[in-house]
């Protein structure tokens, strides 16, 4: 690797050239009167477009079954509000080769949606070579081991999703329960790398920090902090839950207040920042009401003014 | 081929207890014929000692369970106690598929067996699942292919055998669905001492972004049911009705046309 390969200027000027939204929620099935009823409480919309379709696999006559009902729903919402798509199927960390099939579905729909940016997970959740007719998950998104092997191959991949949408593209950190020794990097250092190395952006779940630094006893503010956060255009925030002796990214209903306190913080520190996601399990849709999904965005909100 | 062996790897630490407990106990042993490097086989047998292992492994069961659950609530709901059991049963038959609709068509043919040899005996189970599959199938399948090939089959066998629209399912009960239904929803547990008994027919369609469920007069769903299930001599007047209404629709002739989607929607209309 060449120092001209690692250059924190590369694709900043298109991050920075982003629309800066505000605030929101990600969409889920227990938001569809939310969404119907508060529209103008809302800036945009994050939507995850790989729930709205049934892939049937690469030998299917139509590979991808677009749900009617979601896309009626969705259209419906963008003739009120931007999308966003934040997707979770492109399994970008698998180490067999990278969907391209499913890049170009992802493609089409940021067409279709005029999506300003689009992101993903930075971890692997289809398991690779199982059987050659059938895919199938891990059922969790699981972290990719911080070494250069993997970082090139992460750089070839968010080139190709760079080549095939014309938006900028997004990698979020991951949580991660299992420790794996001896990387080549921390995690910073690795997301920071993919980014001077394609010029992509970062989302950055402030939760999955805060979930990640108490269990592995690392500095949240710290890891945040070590971060290029020109890179970061969008903030996930949320709750979690205890499991099995460890804090979990359960997105149990409201936002944790380890991520309040820390958000301010961030907010100010990130020169680019489009957009703050509420993200909640739709279980908790029963408990917290439209008032207390309100609440939540209301909050975050009153950061993003501070600084917008 | 080595990073795919650890993701395999680190993957099954988290879905086999028994793969964990012997990389923990004897690891080459539980290694042995998997292309790791000794860095990654550090890390496996690092990870099978960790607490977060325990997490990934309650994780993996709640997100096989959520696409479960989502399709077929009242049907989980009325298997109780026993959802968790059958689920490792049937967790066992292969792994999760990336295709929602397909994992849930996998669970309900997973309990019919169950059902067919007894292993499961509620009498309200098959036509609450079946029903909800037919209501995921009907608001997720993609109206404008179906549509097309609804009338290409229209065009090119005019004649053609007669199926049920793709785009609409016809759910049967042996109990008043709207009373059972609403018992499921409202989780009451069962037994149901009061539902009428009988024959019942739910016509399933979605129009327009809005899902939509109704009863079918008994007549009318005998006529369905006969001609989709190819049995009996239905009133031709009746045909004719139900196929200038769009609920029956021609299709390829046995032998012709296996590749349209509408031969594949057919076979799954016919309930």
């Amino acid at each position: 690797m060449t120092l001209s390969e690692l250059s924190p200027s590369v694709g900043a000027e298109r991050l920075a050239a982003l629309p800066r939204l505000g605030v929101s929620v990600l969409y889920n099935p227990s938001l569809r009167y939310f969404i119907r009823d508060h529209a103008d409480e809302l800036d945009y919309l994050a939507i995850i477009p790989d729930r709205a379709w049934s892939d049937e696999g690469p030998d299917a006559p139509v590979r991808y079954e677009e749900s009617a009902a979601q896309m009626a729903l969705f259209d419906r919402a963008a003739e009120r509000l931007r999308i966003v798509g934040h997707s979770v199927g492109l399994s970008i960390g698998s180490a067999d080769p990278l969907d391209t099939g499913h890049v170009e579905q992802l493609a089409k729909w940021q067409a279709r949606y005029d999506m300003p940016w689009h992101s993903e997970h930075l971890a692997f959740i289809r398991l690779p070579g199982v059987d050659a007719h059938t895919e199938l998950l891990a059922a969790m998104a699981l972290a990719v081991p911080y070494d250069h092997e993997v970082l090139d191959m992460i750089v070839e991949r968010v080139n190709y999703v760079q080549d095939r949408i014309p938006v900028p593209f997004l990698l979020e950190n991951n949580v991660y329960y299992v420790d794996l020794p001896e990387q080549d990097m921390t995690e910073p250092e690795f997301l920071n790398a993919i980014a001077h190395r394609t010029g992509c952006g970062m989302l950055l779940d402030v939760h999955n920090v805060v979930v990640n630094a108490t269990n592995h006893g690392f500095d949240a503010g710290e890891m945040i902090h070590a971060l290029d956060l020109s890179r970061v255009v969008e903030l996930h925030v949320a709750g979690g839950s205890d499991l099995a002796g460890m804090y979990t990214d359960s997105h149990a209903g409201p936002v944790a207040q380890k991520v309040w306190d820390l958000l301010p913080g961030v907010v100010a520190a990130c020169p680019n920042l489009c957009a703050i996601t509420f993200e909640f399990h739709e279980g908790w849709y029963e408990t917290m009401g439209a008032e207390g999904v309100l609440r939540e965005v209301r909050m975050a909100r009153d950061v993003w003014n501070r600084y917008h | 081929m080595s990073l795919i062996a650890f993701q395999l790897a680190l993957a099954d630490l988290s879905t086999s207890p028994d793969f964990c407990a012997r990389v923990a106990r004897d690891p080459d042993e539980a290694l042995a014929g998997r292309d790791l490097t000794p860095l990654e086989r550090r890390r496996i047998v690092a990870a099978a000692g960790q607490p977060g292992v325990a997490v990934n492994r309650a994780l993996y069961r709640y997100n096989r369970t959520i696409p479960l659950t989502g399709v077929l609530r009242g049907a989980c709901f009325l298997l109780g106690p026993e959802l968790s059991a059958l689920s490792d049963e049937f967790w066992a038959e292969g792994g999760l598929d990336r295709n929602q609709r397909r994992e849930a068509e996998r669970f309900v043919d997973f309990l019919r067996r169950a059902l067919a040899r007894g292993r499961l005996r509620s009498p309200y189970l098959a036509e609450v699942m079946e029903f909800e599959l037919a209501r995921y199938q009907v608001a997720t399948r993609p109206r404008e292919p179906l549509l097309a090939a609804v009338d290409e089959a229209a065009e090119r066998w005019p004649d053609g055998p007669l199926v049920l629209n793709p785009l609409l399912r016809v759910a049967s009960f042996t109990h008043e669905p709207n009373a059972l239904l609403g018992l499921v929803v409202a989780r009451r547990p069962p037994p149901y001492a009061d539902l009428p008994e009988g024959e019942f027919h739910l016509l399933l369609s979605f129009h327009d972004g809005t899902y939509r469920q109704e009863m079918l007069d008994p007549t009318w769903a005998a006529v369905i049911l006969d001609v989709v299930e190819r049995r009996g001599t239905p009133d031709p007047d009746a045909v004719a009705r139900l196929v200038s209404d769009g609920i029956l629709v021609r299709t390829a002739p046995e032998g012709e046309g296996e590749e349209a989607p509408l031969a594949e929607s057919a076979a799954a209309g016919a309930v």
